[in-house]
Order: C-alpha cells, then structure tokens, then sequence
C-alpha cells in the first residue's frame, strides 16, 4: 500500500481528465474541505437566528442541521451559501409556523449531540433578549434577527422579496421595542 | 461629537449585540459542531452509494459464483467480464467498508500494490540529485534503474508463467484438449526462461536475441491459444488476455533494461505505469473481473483512503492496517479501538488535517483495541 506524501512525489499521474474518477474525487474532497469549514463557521450563528426568531434551543439546532444537510447536498449549485442557508432557514420557520394547528409535537429531547445539554435551559432563562424577541410581532422579529445575524436592510429585502423602507421600518419598530422593554426593566429594579 | 450615551436606540443596539454575544458564546459551549459535521459528510457519502449500488451489484450472479466453487475468489460483482476494464468509479460506488478492507488484504492486490509502493520509493530516489560527484550519481541511478527493470521484468515474468498454468489446468479440466493445453504450456515456459534469464548473475550480459526470441514466441503462441479458449470459458480467455498484456508490458521493461540506464524518465515511466496496471490487474482477477483500469490517485483513493468511511461495523480483526488512511474528525471505528493506540501506530499527515496513516508492518485491530 502507499504511505507517501503525494506532496514530495514526483508527477507520478498526469492531470486527472476532467471526467475521471480522480478528477471527481478530488472535487469531492475539496468540497468537502469547503463545506466543513463553512459549516464550522456558520452553524451556531444560524441556530442563534432561528433562536432569535423564537424558537427553543433543541428545535433550532435541528432545523439548522437540516439546512446544513441540504446545503451538502447542493453545495455544487450554491454561489452564496450564507444567504443560501439563511434563507432556506427562514423558509423552515414559515413551514413550521404554518403547521402550528397540527397537534403539537413532543417537545424534543436534548440531544446527545449536545456538549451540556443540562445547561440549555439554565442559559435560556438568563438571555434576557429572548422574552423581548419573542413578544415582538413576526415581521419585526424577523428583521432583528437577520440584522443580528449580520444582514444590512437591502439584503434582508433581497432574502425576503420584501421593500427596503419596510424591512428599515421594522427595524425601527423593533428596537424601538427593545428600548422601551429595557426603560420598563430598569424601573422595575 | 454627538454624545449618543442616552440615545434610547442606541442602548437597546448595544443591548441587543451583548445578548447575540452572549448566546453565540454559549452557543459555543453546548454545541457540539464537530460531531454534526461528520454526521452530515458521513451520511450523505453513504447515500451516494447506496443509492447507485443496486445499478451495478449483481446479487445473483455473485451468489451462483459462491455457490458454484469454493476455490472461486469471492465474487463480488457481475460475474462475466466485461468488454472493456474496469472502472475504479464504479467499484468504489460499489463496494461496502468491509469489501475495500478484503480486497486490499488480498494476497495478489497486496503484493502488487507492496511492488508499485517499493518501487515509488525507488522512482523518488531515480529523482533526486545524487552527491556532487557525477561519476557515483550516475553508477547509482545506473544500478537503480537496472534494479527496478530487472525486477519488473521478472515479476512479469513469473506472473505470467503462473496465470498460464492456471489457465492451463482450468482449460484441461473443462475440455481436455490437448492442443490448448500444449500451447499454454509452451508459453508458460518460455515465460519462465525469460524471467531465468534475467535473473541470470552478471548484469548487463543479458542473453538478447534468447529473449527476444522468446518473446516473440510467446506472443505467438498466446495469439493461437486464445483464439482457441475463446470459446471455452469466458475465465481461460481473460487469463490468456491478461498474459499477453504482460507480455506487451514485458517487452517493454526487458528494451527498458537492455537500454542500460541511460533515460531515467522512461525507466520511471515505464517501470510506475505497469505497476500501477499490475495492481489493477490483481484487484480484476480478485473481484472476479476484468482488469481495473486506475492510476495511482485512484488506487490510493480504493485501497488506502478511509479518511470518510464508517468502518464502525466492519469485522476488522486480523486485518493488516498498514497504510491505512484515517481521519480523525471522520473516520468512524468501532467501538473498541483505542483512537489513541491507532494515532500512536500511525504518522500524521502534514498540515493540520488531522489525517493519519498507519505504518506498514505495526498494525492488526487486535493491537488496537482497549483492553
């Protein structure tokens, strides 16, 4: 078998034809490299974003993961794959919201691909921006948490085939939510 | 400057980015990203081939194979050769962790693919600057080049001697006829005569015309014996095929070894092509098909590369591992191997990753698993 570094070898194989099966695995490995490292960048912001839409911590990770999945899968179409996955994201989210009538799911167990699974519900309780998130009105949710996750209002209109002065109206409204929910905290202490 | 301390906006903005902080660091804590990597890469590999392995496996073929003689190599795909080589694609979509790890534990792909990786060694050395004084540099590539020729030339040789009386026995215990069985005898001696002769002491003395003579004959007489087992068994006129694409191959190394070591890049050519096609030639007959054709990425990417496999149900005992190539982020094992033992029997790959390779000779999975 060989052990050598394909690194210091002579050119002991032409450039593989585009066709052949070195070509493809090549390709492969080297979408690979590409996805993992977008995956490692990526995931938790995203199950930040679906978090910030108002979704528990479980659910969010897997409906992140089923993104990602799907972006594997078509990772050789995809040109702007952050985009890509936000979107497909929020896609779910309407799916999901859409099915709200159906008899409620059981609420998933903490899975063991989680490193602490004890402490997300500790940490829920403490993120103190989740009841705010989570009391504001769909389209205002929806524009603070895609500004969280790093979108400026033109591409946010863009994801969601929505007007830029409507996506910065909301905007204004959310926050405006999050000052008042903060003046009202502070009186309370 | 605008003071914007007491900007209401302003604070639920700074608010609002300390809590995304805080929840993409503590994201960061329960998160295991790693594991979900690998689930999706190791899942979607095996959809792949799963989904394409109906199209080529030849469940009934391969069961008639077992089946219809023990002594058979197990057969893993379709039965009758196809017209043209194998493809190493399909092969690859086609067989499961378990069958890469037996096929490259078969004795014929292992000693083959020990003959390309000795001889890659010894291409690399052909490569390199050889000292300051051009006298030795050219008596070393001169005894290398021979070295690897002459190897070559004989393995050739030999294996083709041997493949003819195979299909020599096959041929008379199907037919008895004695007029295929004399020419396949023929060849095969000559086939020895030649690998005698080049193994004959005294380098550089080779008896030229003898084996060019001989050559010839044999490619002769393997013309006539195919022509006859052609409509015997399918098997006998592959073996018969095969012999005469050593033969075309030996021609070669034995120009190659009469050239006396003056073009190193023809030797280095020559001398990988074959032994990458030898390889391929073995994993054929140990699948019970046609020739693979491959190069060498390809056979690495077949026999070595387990850097995404799940091999956590494969029966890997007595297994020799040497020169697998394993990830530690998505090769699945099972349960029982010491990850630590594997990494210490193993060398890692350069550049952070965090691939490793076995080395030859250390390792079975009974080293390898906690005690």
């Amino acid at each position: 078998m060989s052990t050598h570094d394909p690194a210091d070898s002579p050119d002991i194989s032409a450039a593989a034809p585009p066709d052949s099966l070195v070509h493809r695995f090549l390709t492969r490995r080297k979408a690979d490299a590409q996805f993992s490292a977008f995956y490692r960048q990526h995931i938790r912001p995203l199950t930040g974003f679906l978090i910030n839409h108002g979704e528990c911590f479980q659910v969010a990770a897997d409906m992140a993961q089923e993104v990602m999945t799907d972006a594997y899968r078509n990772w050789e179409r995809i040109t702007h794959p952050k985009a890509w996955v936000y979107k497909a994201a929020s896609r779910a989210l309407v799916r999901r919201i859409a099915s709200v009538e159906e008899p409620v799911d059981t609420i998933p167990e903490p899975g063991d691909l989680l490193l602490r699974p004890d402490a997300i519900a500790e940490w829920e309780a403490r993120h103190d921006a989740l009841p705010l998130l989570r009391s504001l009105p769909i389209k205002q949710r929806q524009a603070l948490a895609w500004t969280l996750a790093g979108f400026t209002p033109t591409d946010i209109a863009e994801q969601l085939g929505e007007r830029t002065d409507n996506v910065r109206a909301n905007l204004r409204l959310a926050r405006r939510a999050a000052a008042a929910y903060l003046t009202a905290r502070e009186e309370e202490q | 400057m605008t003071d914007h301390s007491d900007d209401p906006d302003r604070i639920a903005d700074l608010w609002l980015t300390q809590s995304q902080q805080a929840l993409m660091d503590q994201l960061h804590s329960v998160f295991d990203a790693e594991t979900r990597l690998r689930e999706i890469l190791l899942h979607s590999h095996h959809e792949t081939a799963t989904e394409r392995l109906s199209t080529v496996l030849d469940v009934e073929a391969g069961l008639h194979g077992i089946l219809r003689s023990h002594q058979a190599p197990p057969v893993l795909l379709t039965d009758e050769a196809s017209p043209h080589g194998t493809d190493t694609a399909e092969i690859l979509r086609t067989l499961s962790p378990a069958q890469r790890m037996a096929l490259r534990s078969n004795p014929g792909v292992k000693e083959a693919s020990r003959a390309l990786s000795r001889d890659l060694d010894g291409v690399r050395d052909l490569s390199r600057p050889a000292g300051s004084d051009p006298v030795l540099a050219h008596r070393f590539r001169r005894d290398l080049y021979l070295r690897l020729a002459q190897t070559l030339a004989r393995d050739l040789s030999l294996g083709i001697a041997s493949g003819l009386s195979r299909a020599r026995k096959r041929a008379w215990d199907l037919a008895r006829d004695h007029m295929l069985a004399v020419n396949l005898d023929l060849a095969a001696e000559s086939a020895r005569r030649v690998a005698r002769d080049i193994l004959r002491p005294g380098n550089g003395t080779t008896p030229e015309s003898t084996n060019v003579h001989e050559l010839s004959a044999l490619v002769d007489t393997l013309r006539l014996g195919r022509d006859r087992a052609y409509g015997l068994h399918p098997a006998i006129a592959r073996e018969i095929d095969l012999a005469r694409a050593r033969t075309g191959d030996l021609r070669k190394a034995h120009t190659l070894y009469l050239a006396d070591g003056h073009d190193h890049i023809q030797a280095y050519s020559v001398v990988i092509g074959t032994r990458i096609a030898e390889v391929g030639r073995a994993i054929g007959r140990a699948l019970g098909r046609e020739p693979l054709v491959a190069d060498n990425d390809s056979l690495h990417a077949l026999l070595d590369d387990f850097t995404t496999t799940d091999l956590s149900s494969v029966e890997l005992a007595g297994i020799d591992l040497g020169g697998v190539h394993w990830s530690e982020h998505t090769t699945l094992w099972p349960p029982n191997v010491d990850i630590e033992a594997m990494k210490a029997r193993s060398e890692q790959a350069p550049h952070g990753t965090g691939i490793w390779i076995i080395r030859s000779g250390t390792a079975t999975i009974r080293d390898l698993v906690e005690k």
